[in-house]
């Protein structure tokens, strides 16, 4: 993916571009605000990267005047910043998502690309149905079925589940999953993505034995594709 | 010196008033006299007119003890012949309706050193003793009523009168004027003023000297507090009036202050002492990553070490946010009820794998206006905080009721001595120093209590068992 780099710190901008690159993606990197807007609304990228306190234009200032250029390019803020408030800011601001310093490489990594595919899989999003390797989720009647067996999955399982499955083949991080499945914005000092992760993987991968789902060490969780 | 100042200023300000009240008093009282004697000219000039006509002559002659009557007037006539009734000159009967004159204008000199007479007795005697006393009263005995009418009046300042004609003649009226009285109460007032004004700014000052050494002994003690003296107390035991009042103020806020900085600096050192432990881990992990085998075990464990001490540093940068208060452009109306069962769903689980229940109870569940996601970490966290500390085996409860959320469980809660400070950022019991955890769990609770004004309270059975953490929501 072709990616826009806003980051002023020289060693976080040579570490992430060295990051970024190393997993196949094309990085433009700009320390000044004011630069990357021009370069954001002159080239085409499919993903843009805002340090969200930069010299000339602060990156939360030149998101919102891309957006009110009607410029819909998905957006990650970082930021030092990582109380709620500053999320809740920067989201309504414009940005897709959200990321606080320091982070971790393979974060970055899964945001990104759950982000650049996001726009071209739209379609899949609107589907009523997901398969893969003999499981089926129905997401209208909310059923899920192994081999044509039916299993019980509570709510929160289900929706787990069913963000992993649509994120085939990619990382999905602890992060991104309390996010996404139980609405938590903040870091759980329990092992809450493990215990319903575990019991998930008791109930469709156990009775079957069968693998659906991998750990990814120190990363998150990842279905297989 | 500004409450010298001030105390001048107010007497200055209390005598203008005054003079200006009295001013203003002397003019209505004048304007009313000066009513009240045209009345009176009016009614006697009808009356005396009346009786002429009736009579159809003017008399022979005017008897002294007419020429003031009951009513405080006197009156002359100019007959037809051209001679003059009464002690009048003969230039009075020149005007026609109100006119004002001169005693010399008004008056024969004859009949003006009978005036005089009369008011110089006036002055040496009392009025009773003038009553009495032989000749002079004799001699006066209608000067008597002139004097009832003049008497703090001068005989040479003006005279009102009212003349007109009457058969074939003309008659005039007349009374002591209004300007006498006026004048004499302008200058009362004056000396009035003058007399009050040296006390007044006596008064003034010993007030404002008080007041301002009260002021300075505050003030200087509130520079020495700002220079570092915070056990200083300004106010006195008594509180009397609105100046200690203030000092107990700046008191309290002195107080508040010391208690802040305490706990500051508390803060820094657990902070110091908190940090210091995953750092020299992390330090020890990164030296050892050169010599050993297996090098990615080392790095994973110095990046867990790292993880930690940026978590600490997350939770102390959202509790110092929120104790800046004024963030709450976040806050909507909120279910407590939904946010109890999400929060109860997701910790269920996470509960019975440590080998405990965590149960729920929500009975009219009230909406507040809230931070959605804050008060779910509140949640989490004393949910979490159970669930650490409590042993295996414990019972944890939730129960909502209205807008009062009770969170609680029965392991071996927190010693007496210590109960005071677990709410303070980064406080851990001195047992659970070594479990995981920075110790700002409880105290993300109280700041995110305070941001939105619920009264938080931790409570302990009688047994000294357990521990119940009670969250009261302001009432939407």
């Amino acid at each position: 993916m072709r990616i826009l780099l806003l980051e002023d710190d020289p060693e976080i901008g040579t570490w992430t571009v060295k990051g970024l690159t190393a997993a196949g993606h094309v990085v433009d990197w700009i320390e000044n605000g004011r630069e990357a807007l021009l370069a954001a609304t002159t080239r085409d990228y499919d993903v843009l990267v805002f340090d969200r306190m930069t010299p000339d234009l602060d990156g939360l200032s030149a998101l919102k005047t891309l957006r009110s250029a009607r410029i819909t390019t998905p957006l990650i803020l970082l930021t030092a910043l990582g109380a709620v408030e500053d999320r809740v800011e920067g989201l309504e601001a414009g940005a897709d998502d959200y990321l606080s310093k320091p982070f971790a490489m393979t974060e970055l990594l899964a945001r990104i690309t759950a982000l650049g595919r996001r726009g071209r899989a739209e379609a899949a999003e609107t589907a009523t149905r997901l398969s893969h390797r003999g499981l089926d989720l129905d997401l209208l009647s909310q059923t899920c079925a192994c081999n044509g067996t039916t299993v019980l999955l509570n709510p929160k399982e289900f929706r787990l589940l069913e963000v992993l499955m649509r994120s085939k083949g990619r990382i999905q991080t602890r992060a991104m999953l309390l996010e996404r499945v139980w609405d938590i914005n903040f870091d759980p000092s329990t092992s809450v993505v493990e215990t319903h992760m575990s019991r998930l993987r008791n109930k469709i991968e156990k009775p079957f034995g069968l693998e659906f789902i991998k750990t990814v060490r120190g990363s998150g969780y990842m279905f297989i594709d | 010196m500004s409450a010298l100042r001030q105390a001048i200023a107010l007497s200055l300000a209390f005598l203008v008033l005054l003079t200006l009240g009295g001013l203003l008093l002397d003019d209505v009282i004048t304007e009313e006299f000066r009513a009240e004697t045209e009345e009176a000219l009016r009614e006697e000039y009808q009356r005396i007119s009346d009786r002429l006509t009736r009579e159809g002559r003017f008399p022979e002659e005017i008897v002294t003890a007419e020429v003031f009557s009951d009513s405080g007037v006197g009156y002359a006539v100019l007959r037809a012949d051209g001679k003059v009734l009464g002690p009048v000159l003969r230039g009075a009967f020149d005007s026609q309706g109100f006119d004002i004159l001169e005693a010399e204008a008004l008056f024969q000199p004859k009949a003006l050193e009978t005036l005089d007479r009369i008011f110089d007795l006036i002055d040496e005697d009392d009025e009773e003793e003038l009553s009495d006393s032989g000749p002079a009263a004799e001699e006066t005995a209608a000067g008597q009523l002139a004097f009832d009418v003049a008497f703090e009046s001068e005989a040479d300042l003006g005279w009102r009168i009212y003349s007109g004609a009457v058969l074939d003649g003309h008659l005039v009226v007349y009374a002591p004027g209004v300007s006498a009285f006026g004048s004499d109460l302008t200058s009362v007032i004056l000396v009035f003023v003058v007399i009050l004004s040296l006390p007044a700014l006596i008064i003034g000052l010993i007030f404002g000297i008080r007041a301002q050494r009260r002021l300075n002994r505050i003030g200087a003690g509130f520079d020495r507090i700002a220079d570092g003296e915070l056990d200083l107390r300004l106010a006195p035991k008594v509180i009397r009036d609105d100046i200690d009042e203030l000092a107990a103020r700046i008191d309290g806020a002195t107080e508040r202050l010391q208690a802040s900085i305490r706990q500051m600096s508390d803060f820094s050192a657990n902070i110091a002492h908190d940090l210091r432990t995953p750092l020299t881990r992390l330090r020890l992990h990164l030296d050892q990553a050169d010599e050993a085998e297996d090098q990615t075990a080392h790095r994973e464990a110095a990046i867990a070490q790292m993880d930690d001490i940026i978590a600490i540093f997350g939770a102390i940068q959202r509790i110092a946010r929120m104790q800046s208060q004024g963030r709450r452009d976040g806050f909507a109306a909120v279910d407590l009820g939904v946010v109890v069962e999400q929060v109860h769903e997701i910790y269920e689980a996470v509960a019975q794998d440590a080998g405990q229940s965590l149960s729920c109870r929500i009975t009219n569940a009230a909406t507040i206006h809230a931070d959605r996601s804050l008060i779910m970490q509140l949640l989490a966290n004393l949910i979490e905080n159970a669930i650490r500390h409590a042993g295996e085996g414990a019972r944890i409860a939730i129960d909502l009721s209205g807008s009062r959320l009770v969170v609680t469980d029965d392991g071996p809660g927190i010693p007496e001595a210590e109960r005071g400070r677990v709410l303070d950022p980064l406080y851990r019991l001195d047992r659970s120093r070594n479990t995981a955890g920075a110790g700002l769990g409880l105290a993300m609770v109280k700041a995110i209590a305070e941001l939105h004004e619920a009264e938080l309270a931790l409570m302990y059975t009688a047994d000294e068992r357990g521990l119940r953490i009670e969250v009261r929501f302001p009432q939407p």
